[in-house]
């Protein structure tokens, strides 16, 4: 390698400059005479200059030591200053640099042919001392731009891949959460003998806050409920399931001996205030007494369960009631109601009818009740998809925009009429 | 959502403009609390020009009366829109949260 | 630069940045490698090559620049044009012309490097 980088040789520096922040200054020059002179002249001026003979010296030089300036000669042979500034701007490592190119003569059609094929500025040999200090002092405080552009650009690049990265990653812990909550709904298909069960779930988000359970309390009761937190969003859904597991059946069971719904009620409302933000839920809860179809319920808040029977017309299984949390102090009241074999309990959050039209006009209950009474005759599930289905057609959207949950029970067991498994 | 502070001689009334939702809980929050640190016996939410409600403002509602209980003070709503009125009832807040339709009335009932 | 005298010093210092030490560090290399220049020029002249001449005639007036000799200068910039136009007849005239005045150059600077600069 033929470069050599002249050392300062202790002459007074114009520019009084911490070593480390010296700019470093590449020439590319083939004639000997003219580099020493110039290279001399840039080390007066203070700068640290690196020396090459020619271009392919010079393109090596300037990837290794990444110079602040490259000031090259126009005519050298094998390569000249112009395609020493093409095969610059081509190299992904050096295209941003600074490219002085000197010249003999300043001639105007040789500023335009360098700077189409890569100059950035000129820079005649014959320079005065002050022409020589102006057009490097530009050449560097650009280069010292394009350098922090760089730097910024490259940082923002890394924090982007960071964020999307973890963006990746809370996009998969909350599908872990959803899987998880999924996985405490209650199975498809019969939860005993005697009845049979469908459900549909569509959360607005990954991870839901509408949750409901039906499972078996014991050999002669099946309990049911359906929730709602208000708000929206991750806390809301981690809310919810904080009060599922609180309804599992085993837990009421143990604590309080039944699946009573107003006893359950008055425990969940003790246990579950207001939060500081004011957020508290909704719920309903029934219990199904198998051997007789008695079935007992009460809600909180809650407006969403309906009774469909085969002969008389389908009625809502709700009073005006305060959600929990509302009065501390608050007592629930069960109603009771015979069912018969055939007879359909759907349990349901607002969202599947609180759905709007692109007109804003809101689907609503009385649509959604129409529904399950047309759907009489077809299966459980297949109602449940009618009602999804009719809701989507509404809303000419695929998408909720809240949870939208329809739960169905229906009994089966013994001829029409009796309910007696 | 905007809330103005109007003092009458027996309490606070606050006149909400806009929807009392999540997104202002922190408005409305702040004119509750500065309401509050007057040692107000009586706030009164006028919702005249309130024309919806969510679940997460009927909350903010129900722990500002609750909050106010403990302190032996009384919160009443006043003018809510019809709509609105349909959300709260449905809620049960009637039985929690006085419901007036003139200003006067509900001055008065802190009153006795 | 002046055109009639063999080193315009003035206008070298100055172009040294009034560094008298520089300049005569860059005329020892100067004497040195104009030497192989004019010799690269002349070979080139007499096998015919356009690029070769034109090459050595180029770089030898780039240094004969830093040194400021006018009238060398005009020499050695008439056979860079010559060279590029591919005339070797007329060049050859003045490619003489080249050396001669080269010849005096050398005289000049080393009496230059030895003496010092006149006060």
């Amino acid at each position: 390698m033929n470069s050599n980088a002249m050392q300062p040789t202790g002459q007074a520096a114009d520019l009084s400059v911490q070593p480390a922040l010296v700019a470093t200054i590449l020439l590319v020059e083939d004639e000997p005479v003219t580099r020493a002179s110039m290279a001399a002249r840039l080390t007066r001026l203070g700068y640290r200059v690196l020396e090459a003979e020619n271009g392919r010296v010079g393109l090596d030089v300037a990837r290794r030591e990444r110079p602040d300036l490259l000031v090259v000669d126009w005519m050298m042979p094998e390569m000249d200053g112009p395609t020493f500034c093409e095969a610059v701007r081509r190299d992904p490592l050096l295209k941003s640099s600074q490219l002085l190119l000197m010249t003999a003569h300043d001639q105007p059609a040789q500023i335009a042919e360098g700077l189409v094929r890569g100059a950035d500025d000129f820079l005649s040999k014959s320079a005065s001392k002050q022409e020589i200090t102006a057009r490097v002092l530009a050449g560097l405080r650009t280069s010292r731009l394009v350098r922090e552009l760089e730097t910024t650009g490259d940082e923002l690049k890394s924090s982007m891949l960071l964020l999307e990265k973890k963006q990746a990653e809370t996009e998969a812990d909350l599908q872990t959460a959803a899987t998880f909550v999924q996985s405490l709904l209650p199975p498809q298909g019969s939860p005993v003998h005697g009845i049979a069960l469908a459900w549909e779930y569509q959360p607005s988000l990954t991870l839901g806050g509408d949750l409901f359970g039906v499972m078996a309390i014991d050999e002669d009761h099946l309990g049911l409920y359906i929730l709602d937190a208000s708000g929206h969003g991750v806390a809301a859904a981690l809310r919810s399931a904080s009060l599922m597991t609180f309804l599992r059946g085993e837990n009421i069971l143990q604590l309080l001996g039944s699946y009573d719904p107003e006893k359950v009620l008055f425990e969940a409302n003790r246990r579950f205030p207001l939060s500081a933000d004011g957020d508290y839920f909704t719920l309903w809860v029934g219990q199904l007494h198998l051997p007789t179809g008695s079935l007992t319920y009460a809600s909180a808040g809650h407006p969403g369960a309906l009774l469909s029977s085969a002969q008389s017309p389908s009625r809502w299984l709700t009073r005006s009631s305060f959600p929990l949390g509302f009065d501390p102090s608050a007592r629930f009241t069960n109603d009771r109601l015979g069912l018969k074999s055939a007879d359909r309990l759907f349990l349901f959050s607002d969202g599947i009818y609180e759905v709007p039209s692109p007109s804003g006009e809101l689907w609503g209950r009385d649509r959604f009740q129409g529904v399950i009474d047309a759907e009489k005759q077809t299966s459980l599930s297949a109602t449940i998809a009618a009602c999804f289905s009719k809701a989507r057609g509404w809303q000419q959207a695929h998408h909720f925009p809240d949870d939208a949950a329809v739960v169905g029970i229906e009994l089966t067991g013994g001829p029409k009429g009796t309910f007696n498994g | 959502m905007q809330i103005k502070e109007r003092t009458a001689t027996q309490g606070i009334i606050l006149d909400v403009e806009g929807d009392l939702t999540y997104a202002n809980q922190g408005v409305f929050k702040a004119a509750v609390e500065k309401a509050k640190q007057t040692g107000c016996r009586h706030l009164i939410v006028n919702l005249e020009q309130v024309r919806f409600v969510d679940s997460a403002g009927l909350g903010l509602l129900v722990l500002v009366s609750q909050s106010f209980k403990q302190l032996q003070a009384q919160v009443s709503i006043l003018k809510p829109q019809s709509y609105v009125r349909e959300i709260m009832s449905l809620a049960n807040i009637p039985k929690l949260i006085p419901i007036f339709e003139r200003e006067e009335d509900a001055l008065m009932a802190r009153a006795a | 630069m002046d055109k009639t005298a063999v080193l315009d010093l003035p206008e070298a210092l100055s172009r040294a940045d009034g560094d008298q030490d520089l300049f005569l560090t860059l005329a020892r290399l100067f004497v040195q490698e104009s030497s192989k220049e004019a010799a690269a020029a002349r070979a080139a002249l007499g096998r015919q090559d356009r690029a070769g001449l034109t090459a050595a005639a180029h770089k030898l007036k780039g240094s004969v620049m830093v040194m400021c000799a006018p009238r060398l200068f005009e020499s050695t910039k008439r056979l860079e044009e010559l060279g590029r136009q591919g005339e070797f007849a007329e060049a050859s005239p003045v490619c003489a012309d080249v050396e001669t005045r080269l010849a005096e150059v050398h005289a000049a600077l080393r009496e230059l490097i030895a003496g010092g600069f006149p006060s």
